[in-house]
């Protein structure tokens, strides 16, 4: 095809010489063509919703939930029931007085243990060696000091966490979400208990405890701080320790128990790492701190020392992985008081993996050393080393005590399953019988060392029960979440792939059928809570028959209106994309396909590539076969030259090598990527504005909008990630503070985003079509010698008219996601766009455009895929710690509501967004133009936006079952669950990108094309 | 691309040149396979020797693959060339496409096999003999009579440009697919696995097809038809398998043998001996090409797909039926 047809017209342009008819028929024209965007939107958003509502059925029942039980723990009750004869306590003759708890957020254990002793070679690490005191102290005077691994149980959310530190109970997956807005506990925990004992308790730091203990702090003491400031390391701390120091200088103590929660090494880790000066220094503060409280303490006051969770190499927690969940604990007495069980044991453990203690016995050790009772619904046992006597062994006391917390985990775990049928079978409990019966019998003969090892194994025989308990999936829902997604999935497949039908045409008695499917099926849905009450109740009978209703009458429709296709096989695009989709939905069941994700996504994009390649060099047109074989080549090399920009999840380890951060323990750029937003801002406008050339179209808004604004922009962000550089490295600590140089970058930032959005949706929604039109000076006509010369026009661009208007959407996307990103990201988000175009070019060169006379679905697919690749590019994983929350703060300076999650979201899927935006491309990409005006554009730009959304509806159905399938397996929560969360996610923002962006960016295009050439 | 379109008056909407004449027309025709009962026979034993031969060495290739897959790459040519010159006919002995317009008339069946000898070395272009399609079946004859010193020479030469040109581009195909770039040790094994691809695969066209560029055009667009002799089946079943071949490397079952590139060498050869078996023994799809145009939609019945990529039926019948009489 031409590259870059121009039209000329003697004289006149058809539209000007339209007489009153033709006037009208455009203005009915441009009414239908309004409407039928409406029509597509509700379709759009009705497909949105369905899939909304498969999900969350699926995530109802998938979902763990865990009953939580009202019952409390009281002081003079014993467990077993007995009156407590016990006067100095509750249950058990108490140790101290008071406590102060002192949470160091994320410490974990490896940054607490010299280096020469938990590694095989010493290394020079910032988060090494740094906190020295807890282990020479644990070393040189085991009586007043232990130190231990202190494993957390995932999630390893701070929430989450301070849950189970509290109540001594298992955490269940539904409860994460709530991180961002903790909500109160309402089952028997420490605090509650220390309150109901009349104990003042005193809070400082992290504000997440006011959200779960409202009123329970003494408020002329406590100072909470806002937790969720991740760039600022130093306010908590400093408050903490501010506050904390006059309180134990108190001659009278005026406070029985202080919790102490500082974050700063938390937040250090997430804004640069675990390995950076940062870290290092913070890790020396709390040192020195702790070498002053422990100073302090008077001889009756206990100081534990803990943290809540550990960090993984890059610094976040949220998995489940090792480094995420070794904490350290450390408890210190100015008496003696700590015993070893073993005289092995004599030295704190060199490995996280050497006698590590859950999270959850914390509670049961503090209640019984402050003299509480112990938390109705706890499952922990208390730790053997505060119970043993600093000189001679004393398991007597030990037994004893245990005895208690064995007796309140019997309690419980009668109270709960008379709550709620286990449905467990007496096996279940039989080897617990067993060590409960051994203890029982040791503890009378007096053998107290081996009815404190029988106890051991009772307990853990209890927790693995627990554990499996609460992995119990409501089958129900998620078969139902499961059967809407499938019936979602095939009226999409349906509707996009095989419906010969004009889809915009057939919007409106589509729609009318989904609707009055969707009402029968809420008239017949509470009928479902009748005959199946388990199952349904009226309100979700109602939801589910409604939305199953929809779709079948929307299927109905289609099936029957569709005008019989002689084929159903597809051409071999067609059965790439199949394949790319299916293999792809088959390899979510293996955990390998799942976490090498990326590299298969590189394989199928560059076979793609070869593909295409083999297929320009048919071309008949000497342009076509040059271009089209350059573009391949170009996509192929592009694709692998991304694949360097890498961050590694731990289940890739060894063989793969981070490339996203400085190094693998780091998340701060390293100083060189700092040339990479420059390079972008210097070429990518360039190699924009070189396909605009390529058809003559960068004219009227183009040159101001991506010459100018585009490049203006970023450079903006170049500069936000030089100066965010400079405030990470300390290069300019000497000379200009700190505060400043945040204040400086949040008006770079916002001015970036001032140029993204403002000015890019206006440039966008208003601007002319990229077209110049020239006019020459009249000729004499050739080949009619008598007619009078015309004047001639010229249009240049017009070979490109739709595609060159729309993708004016891109650079304002790339430019916020750019924004978003630390500089490889945004290495990787130029390739991005610039493998958008080469596929437009591609396709087009190809014949494989959507069309009236093509349907590929190759383009929309092999788009989806950019997207989904770009996303591990831009340093994502499917995990939970990959989430990139620094992102929030880049224009803010605090957590502001939507703004925050949103600027993630589009930081984390900012490749799907863009691709998702560009699917409408495929069909606008040198479309012709001509006296059809918009006739067909619907259709084909629904039929994509369809196909499109299709990849994403597999992937999510199947990572969905293959979740659902897999709850027992070993790697759920590590790569399953993660995956399926993030799939999803995925369909969703693609869903609202494709409604918000796509069809809304084609209607500004349409009409402004329009206006020009005709509707 | 100059900025300057005056196209004048054109059409409102231009009109799209339908899918056929989008593309150029492949020249290439089906290999035949020599017609003496030896060749056929021989072309079956062939594709069994070289699995079972692969098969022998699995456990050495796991065990080190670089001096493996050096030793093998001898037996495998060895074996190869034996395969062309026993079932193929050489390139210029046989009518191998229809070059537009540069149809040169026969000078004859010795005259043109000893031109045919030199054409596979110094390229078949123009200096290549090339008959009119109705003179094939004599061609044909010559070759798979002629004396074995006719057949040496282009095996030979063949030999030299399948170790020489095709590597490179294959073993840059494997490292874009994401072949390991680190630690660049692996670099030699990518290299000798393109090697191996190469002998499988572009031997016997180097033999047949010579270096004439329009033949080379049709390979570099996948565009050979398939042929009964197994050949470009062979190639694109090599190519198909080696990819196929990489999905078991990414399994967490920490064997041995899926270290690199053993499961990619397999898939080619299971690959290449799937191909063969299924135009080779059992003639299915033979004269068929790949097509690569996307489907049209029916409403427009005028221009139904006319199938540029579907056999020429006229081609295939001849190579079909040329073999025939003997």
């Amino acid at each position: 095809m031409n590259p870059q047809a121009g039209i000329a017209e003697d004289g006149q342009r058809p539209v000007v010489k339209s007489t009153a008819i033709t006037e009208e028929r455009n203005h009915r024209n441009l009414i239908s063509f309004k409407v039928t965007h409406i029509l597509l939107t509700a379709l759009f958003l009705w497909l949105t919703t369905v899939h909304v509502i498969g999900i969350l059925f699926f995530a109802k029942g998938f979902l763990l939930t865990r009953l939580v039980l009202d019952n409390r723990s009281e002081c003079g009750v014993l467990p077993d029931g007995e009156l407590s004869q016990v006067s100095d306590g509750c249950w058990h003759p108490k140790t101290f007085d008071r406590a102060v708890v002192l949470i160091i957020d994320a410490l974990r254990y490896d940054f607490t243990i010299p280096s020469h002793r938990g590694l095989k070679e010493p290394q020079q690490k910032y988060y090494l060696d740094n906190l020295p005191l807890l282990h020479e102290l644990a070393v040189s005077r085991p009586a007043h000091a232990v130190l231990l691994p202190f494993i957390a149980d995932p999630p390893t959310s701070t929430l989450q966490r301070l849950k189970g530190l509290t109540t001594g109970t298992l955490p269940t997956f539904i409860d994460i979400g709530s991180n961002f807005a903790g909500t109160a506990i309402e089952e028997d925990n420490i605090v509650s208990q220390l309150k109901d004992a009349g104990k003042t308790i005193v809070h400082l730091g992290d504000d997440t405890w006011h959200s779960l203990f409202p009123g329970y702090f003494d408020p002329n003491m406590t100072r909470p701080y806002d937790s969720f400031n991740v760039w600022d390391l130093h306010t908590v701390d400093n408050g903490v320790i501010e506050h904390i120091m006059p309180l134990l200088d108190q001659s009278a103590a005026q406070w029985d128990v202080i919790f102490g929660h500082f974050l700063g090494v938390d937040h250090a880790g997430h804004r640069y790492g675990p390995d950076h000066p940062a870290m290092a220094e913070k890790l020396r503060q709390i040192n020195d701190v702790l070498q002053q409280i422990i100073e302090k303490i008077d001889d009756d006051t206990l100081l534990v020392v803990m943290g809540d969770h550990g960090m993984d190499t890059k610094g976040d927690h949220g998995g489940e992985s090792d480094e995420e969940v070794e904490a350290a604990l450390w408890m210190y007495s100015k008496k003696p008081t700590f015993g070893r069980t073993e005289t092995s044991a004599l030295m704190p453990p060199a490995t996280a993996k050497e006698r590590p203690v859950g999270q959850i016995d914390l509670v049961s050790t503090l209640s019984i050393l402050l003299g509480l009772p112990i938390p109705f619904n706890n499952l922990g046992k208390p730790i053997a080393e505060a119970f043993t006597g600093p000189k001679n062994t004393d398991w007597k006391n030990l037994v004893k005590v245990e005895h208690l917390a064995q007796s309140q985990i019997a309690r419980y775990q009668k109270q709960y399953s008379r709550s709620r049928d286990l449905g467990l079978d007496d096996d279940a409990y039989s080897g617990q019988r067993i060590y409960l019966a051994r203890s029982a019998e040791f503890a009378a003969e007096g053998r107290w060392k081996d009815a404190h090892y029988a106890y051991v194994e009772w307990h853990k025989e209890v927790i693995s029960m627990y554990r499996r308990l609460w992995a119990n999936f409501n089958m129900g829902d998620m078969l139902v979440g499961i059967t809407i997604s499938a019936l979602a999935l095939g009226l999409l497949l349906v509707f996009s792939r095989f419906s010969t039908a004009d889809k915009a045409s057939s919007a409106p008695s589509l729609l009318r059928s989904a609707v009055i499917g969707t009402a029968v099926g809420a008239a017949i849905g509470p009928g479902l809570g009748l005959v199946a009450p388990s199952l349904f109740s009226v309100m979700t009978g109602c939801i589910v028959s409604s939305s199953i209703c929809g779709i079948m009458a929307a299927m109905y429709w289609t099936i029957r209106n569709r005008t019989g296709a002689r084929s159903y096989l597809p051409s071999f695009w067609g059965w790439m994309a199949l394949s790319f989709c299916l293999t792809q939905s088959a390899g979510f069941a293996s955990n390998s396909y799942t976490i090498h994700e990326d590299t298969i996504l590189l394989f199928f994009l560059v076979t793609f590539g070869i593909i295409s390649l083999i297929s320009s060099l048919r071309q008949a047109t000497t342009t076509d076969r040059v271009l089209g074989t350059y573009q391949s080549i170009l996509f192929i090399l592009l694709t692998r030259l991304s694949s360097f920009s890498r961050l590694c999840r731990e289940e890739q380890m060894p063989g793969c090598r981070s490339t996203f951060y400085a190094s693998s323990n780091s998340s701060t750029s390293a100083p060189w990527q700092l040339l990479i937003p420059y390079a972008v801002a210097l070429f990518l406008p360039e190699i924009v504005k070189a396909f605009y050339r390529g058809t003559a179209s960068y004219a009227a808004s183009a040159g101001f909008w991506i010459g100018f604004s585009f490049r203006i922009g970023l450079l903006l962000v170049a500069a936000y990630w030089t100066i965010d550089a400079a405030d990470n490295g300390g290069w300019l600590a000497d000379r200009i503070s700190a505060t400043a140089l945040k204040t400086t970058n949040l008006t770079v930032a916002r001015c970036a985003l001032a140029i993204a959005l403002p000015v890019g949706i206006g440039t966008f929604v208003w601007a002319k079509p990229c077209i110049n039109i020239s006019v020459s000076e009249p000729r004499p006509v050739l080949d009619n010698p008598g007619a009078p010369p015309r004047p001639q026009l010229t249009i240049f661009g017009y070979a490109n008219v739709y595609g060159s208007r729309y993708l004016l959407m891109i650079p304002l996307l790339v430019l916020t996601v750019a924004l978003l990103l630390p500089p490889m990201g945004q290495f990787s988000i130029a390739i991005c766009t610039w493998q958008i175009m080469c596929l437009l070019e591609i396709l087009d060169t190809n014949a494989l455009t959507v069309s009236s006379r093509y349907k590929s679905s190759i383009g929309p697919i092999v788009l989806a895929l950019l997207g989904s690749y770009h996303f591990f590019k831009t340093g994502h994983q499917a995990t939970l710690a990959s989430i990139q929350w620094n992102s929030a703060f880049v224009p803010l300076r605090t957590i502001q509501y939507p703004w925050s999650p949103l600027l993630v979201v589009f930081n984390t899927f900012g490749a799907q967004i863009i691709c998702a935006a560009a699917v409408p491309l495929t069909v606008l990409w040198k479309r012709p133009t001509g006296k059809a005006g918009l006739r067909g554009l619907w259709n084909d730009v629904s039929g994509a936006c369809l196909t499109h959304m299709l990849y994403y509806a597999t992937i999510q159905l199947a990572t969905t079952m293959w979740a659902g399938h897999l709850r027992r397996h070993l790697m759920l929560y590590r790569v399953f669950m993660p995956r399926y969360l993030m799939a999803c996610a995925v369909l969703l923002i693609v869903d609202l990108v494709l409604v918000v962006a796509s069809l809304a960016g084609v209607r500004a295009v349409g009409l402004s094309v329009g206006e020009v050439f005709g509707y | 691309m100059s900025s300057s379109a005056l196209t004048h008056l054109l059409p409102a909407t231009p009109a799209q040149p339908i899918a056929s004449a989008r593309l150029l027309t492949p020249t290439t025709h089906p290999i035949p396979l020599l017609s003496s009962p030896s060749a056929k026979k021989y072309s079956y034993i062939h594709t069994l020797v070289v699995v079972i031969y692969y098969y022998i060495r699995a456990s050495a290739l796991v065990a080190d693959p670089f001096p493996m897959m050096l030793t093998d790459l001898v037996v495998v040519g060895l074996a190869q060339a034996v395969f062309c010159a026993v079932c193929l006919p050489s390139a210029g002995s046989w009518v191998n496409g229809t070059a537009a317009g540069k149809i040169i008339d026969g000078t004859g069946a010795k005259g043109s096999r000893n031109t045919a000898t030199k054409g596979a070395a110094s390229g078949s272009g123009s200096g290549n003999v090339r008959k009119k399609l109705g003179n094939s079946g004599a061609g044909k004859g010559d070759g798979a009579g002629g004396s074995w010193r006719g057949r040496v020479m282009p095996t030979f030469f063949s030999l030299i440009l399948t170790l020489i040109l095709p590597p490179l581009p294959l073993t840059i195909i494997a490292l874009v697919l994401g072949a390991p770039l680190y630690p660049t040790s692996l670099l030699p094994h990518t290299l000798l696995l393109a090697a191996h691809v190469s002998l499988l695969g572009f031997l016997p066209i180097f033999y047949t097809h010579g270096v004439s560029s329009s033949a080379w055009r049709d390979v570099a667009a996948a565009w050979l038809p398939f042929d009964e002799a197994g050949v470009w089946a062979g190639t694109v079943g090599a190519m198909v398998g080696g990819w196929v071949g990489a999905v078991p490397m990414a399994l967490d079952w920490d064997r041995e043998w899926q270290k690199w590139p053993c499961t990619v060498l397999w898939g080619v050869v299971l690959g290449w001996a799937i191909g063969r078996v299924v135009t080779n023994v059992a003639r299915l799809g033979v004269g068929v090409r790949i097509n690569l145009s996307e489907k049209e939609v029916e409403t427009e019945p005028d221009l139904l797909p006319t199938g540029p990529m579907k056999t020429l039926p006229g081609t295939t019948k001849k190579s079909d039926g040329s073999h025939e009489p003997r």
